[in-house]
């Protein structure tokens, strides 16, 4: 079993009008990428900032085992908050440098590093210049840097993805999977869920601060107890009531003209259902595959608000399974 | 973490706040600018004294006194023509063809008529009163060497037990620009720390900051570091002062400043005394100034004025340096970096209330660190919101 270097135990924060995290339990295993995820306000970025020692938690703990006392914790922590910002009007490398400083690293190994981070992300021709001359998503980079320059054990990333384009999202993927590979353990929190899937080891969403799901990929399909996700084109009509009350069919719904989505209850046999297609439509195309992180989401979410014991119950589970294993 | 590591972190931060505002170009032309501009006005003011043409006034003298114009006035009084009627020269006054018209009518009444108030008209009233007081004492017998003799100041000598240079006016002076060049680096260096404070706060650089330092060695090293940069800024300026001082002195100006009273010692001292009274409100503006949510519209920004009261009291000492409120307020950690150095220059200060000002200042700088240290960890995480003054003083009682 590896070994947990972040445990968090039935934390809590209330802000005036609203409870922001609701008794959230999880804890982050040496060497993972683990998710926090979830839409805006759902209560993220309150749980990174207690995760961060930024703000005070009303209820609950946040423990690390990072192998060093409290006060050198933050060494060994890198952290890329969910707000952006830089000092402006300070050339690139010397401020990259200067939080590398700043987390203990000497000045020497703080250039060198910079440097070879740089040349990474396509930015080391521009090491000289002020940061305002980037562009938004230039600047993410330098930040991210900034924030991972000493090779923390534990680096938290509020929403990397953020100001990225399609390409730099990618180069974001490759870096987090190096930085493992280096040996650090990462948490992202985001809200690209797809982004997320492809990279996450485990994952833990959230909705309105309390936990919607979680675990692996695997465990997140087993719990919610989602089929696979068919879509089909079609010529002709299509009798839509004859698809919701077949037996194998969880949901349906009809996009447009043509086209039919489908998710098939877990047990459903595919063989058996296509075969019921093909007599009901004249299909012209066939996509099948299994559901998404997205898709996992939202039916966790509807799920709990229905009061289904697969949407809300995995938090029961999850927070007695700790409580357990910390008593 | 270690002690050593906490210093060298403060180094750190002290050094990037430095260099982030140090602009040593700009700091090298505007001390060429002190320069030039105190040459400038020197030669404005000594060229307005002795060049331009004198006002042109006519006088028409019904009476006995006898008016004399030195050389250098800058009036020419001549006598007006008997032809000349006194309702031509109102006319010729009007129409700007002449300065000025005196009609004298008797020793105590004259009467100037100009088109506006000229600023010759105090040298003219001088000028009269010296004819009236010629006529006056003709009238009673006394001659004007005896009256010379009456007036003259009595012939005391002064023996001075200690005397390192300069008159108590020049010392004065002295006193004052020495506070005005504190004023001037509280001035500055809050100008500088609002706007690295308030500014980071607008380019949301503090999470970042807070997860690689703590916010005690944050605001250390942002204090020392735009410290430093007030005082090069206020050492540029006091330098640029001297050069000027010096220059003008080479050039035969009487610069009343007794710069001859300032020894090894007495700077020692003032400048501690600046440094650690300007230490105290800076580190006291540090913690305000990150509680500003919006710098453009804060009431607080107000605060930044607030550290030029006290040490403004220090410019009423001359009125009575050895005053015992003086001597009290001298001690005082709020209001000695003022007083003490103007009673430094201007009286005799015993050692023991040297020292306690400086001690008394060292404890109030360390209390005020303490206290800043929280109300700025208080404040600097807080947007779109100000702390109110009970929560930032709650903060400040947390142990």
């Amino acid at each position: 079993m590896s070994r947990q270097i972040l445990t968090v135990e039935a934390v809590e924060k209330h802000y005036k009008t609203v409870k922001a995290v609701d008794r959230i339990s999880f804890s982050v295993d040496e060497g993972e990428i683990f998710a926090l995820l979830g839409p805006n306000g759902a209560g993220k970025s309150t749980m990174v900032r207690m995760m961060m020692r930024i703000i005070a938690p009303d209820a609950g703990r946040i423990r690390y085992d990072l192998g060093v006392p409290e006060d050198a914790l933050l060494s060994r922590l890198g952290y890329l908050p969910e707000d952006r910002g830089l000092y402006q009007d300070m050339a690139i490398l010397p401020t990259i440098v200067y939080f590398g400083v700043l987390r203990g690293m000497t000045r020497a190994d703080a250039k060198r590093e910079a440097r070879l981070w740089l040349e990474k992300m396509d930015l080391v021709d521009r090491a000289g210049e002020r940061l305002d001359s980037l562009s938004k998503g230039n600047q993410q980079k330098i930040q991210f840097i900034a924030s991972v320059l000493h090779r923390p054990r534990f680096a938290i990333l509020d929403e990397p993805f953020s100001g990225l384009d399609p390409i730099n999202q990618n180069l974001m993927i490759e870096v987090l999977q190096e930085l493992r590979a280096q040996g650090t353990t990462v948490l992202l929190s985001a809200h690209q869920m797809e982004l997320v899937e492809s990279i996450a080891d485990r994952l833990f969403l959230m909705n309105r601060g309390k936990q919607v799901l979680y675990g692996t990929m695997a465990e997140l399909r087993e719990r919610v107890g989602v089929g696979t996700n068919i879509k089909i084109g079609f010529r002709g009509m299509a009798d839509l009531a004859a698809f919701e009350c077949h037996p194998a069919v969880d949901l349906v719904s009809r996009p447009e003209e043509g086209r039919l989505e489908l998710m098939l209850r877990p047990e459903a046999a595919l063989g058996a259902f296509l075969e019921f297609a093909c007599g009901a439509l004249d299909i012209v195309t066939l996509e099948s595959r299994e559901m998404s992180l997205h898709g996992i989401y939202l039916r966790a979410v509807k799920l709990a608000e229905e009061g289904d014991p697969r949407g809300e119950g995995s938090t029961t589970t999850a927070v007695q399974e700790l409580e357990v294993g910390v008593g | 973490m270690s002690k050593q590591s906490q210093w060298r972190l403060t180094f750190e931060v002290t050094r990037w706040e430095f260099m982030r505002f140090f602009k040593p170009r700009e700091m090298m032309v505007s001390l060429g600018l002190t320069v030039g501009l105190l040459l400038g006005l020197n030669w404005m003011i000594r060229g307005a004294g002795s060049q331009g043409e004198p006002a042109q006034v006519k006088l028409i003298n019904q009476s006995e006194l006898m008016l004399v114009i030195p050389e250098t006035s800058s009036l020419a009084v001549v006598d007006a023509l008997p032809e000349e009627a006194e309702s031509d020269l109102r006319e010729a006054v009007a129409a700007k063809e002449l300065d000025g018209l005196l009609i004298v009518r008797g020793v105590e009444d004259a009467e100037l008529v100009v088109l506006r108030e000229p600023h010759w008209r105090a040298e003219l009233e001088k000028l009269l009163a010296i004819a009236r007081l010629s006529v006056q004492l003709d009238r009673s017998g006394v001659s004007q060497e005896a009256f010379a003799e009456m007036m003259a100041p009595f012939p005391l000598t002064l023996s001075a037990l200690r005397d390192d240079g300069g008159g108590f006016r020049e010392r004065m002076i002295l006193s004052f620009v020495c506070i005005g060049f504190m004023l001037m680096a509280i001035f500055v260096g809050n100008a500088y720390l609002f706007s690295a404070i308030t500014g980071e706060k607008q380019l949301r650089v503090t999470e970042q900051l807070v997860a690689a330092i703590s916010p005690r060695i944050w605001i250390d090293g942002k204090i020392l570091g735009m410290a430093g940069l007030a005082l090069v800024n206020v050492a540029i300026y006091a330098v640029s002062s001297f050069i000027a001082v010096l220059i003008l002195q080479r050039l035969g100006v009487d610069v009343p400043l007794a710069l001859e009273v300032v020894d090894v010692g007495l700077a020692l001292k003032m400048v501690s005394l600046a440094v650690l009274g300007f230490l105290f409100w800076f580190t006291a503006f540090a913690a305000v100034a990150a509680t500003i949510n919006d710098p453009m519209n804060s009431a607080r920004n107000a605060f930044m004025f607030v550290p030029m009261i006290p040490v403004a009291v220090g410019f009423l000492v001359f009125t009575n340096p050895e005053h015992w409120g003086f001597r009290l307020l001298g001690m005082f950690p709020l209001t000695s970096a003022g007083v003490m150095p103007a009673r430094l220059v201007l009286a005799e200060v015993p050692a023991w209330e040297m020292a306690v000002a400086l001690a008394s200042l060292v404890v109030a700088c360390w209390m005020m660190r303490q206290v800043a240290g929280k109300v700025f960890a208080l404040g600097i995480f807080m947007q779109g919101k100000e702390p109110s003054w009970s929560e930032m003083i709650a903060a400040a009682r947390r142990v």
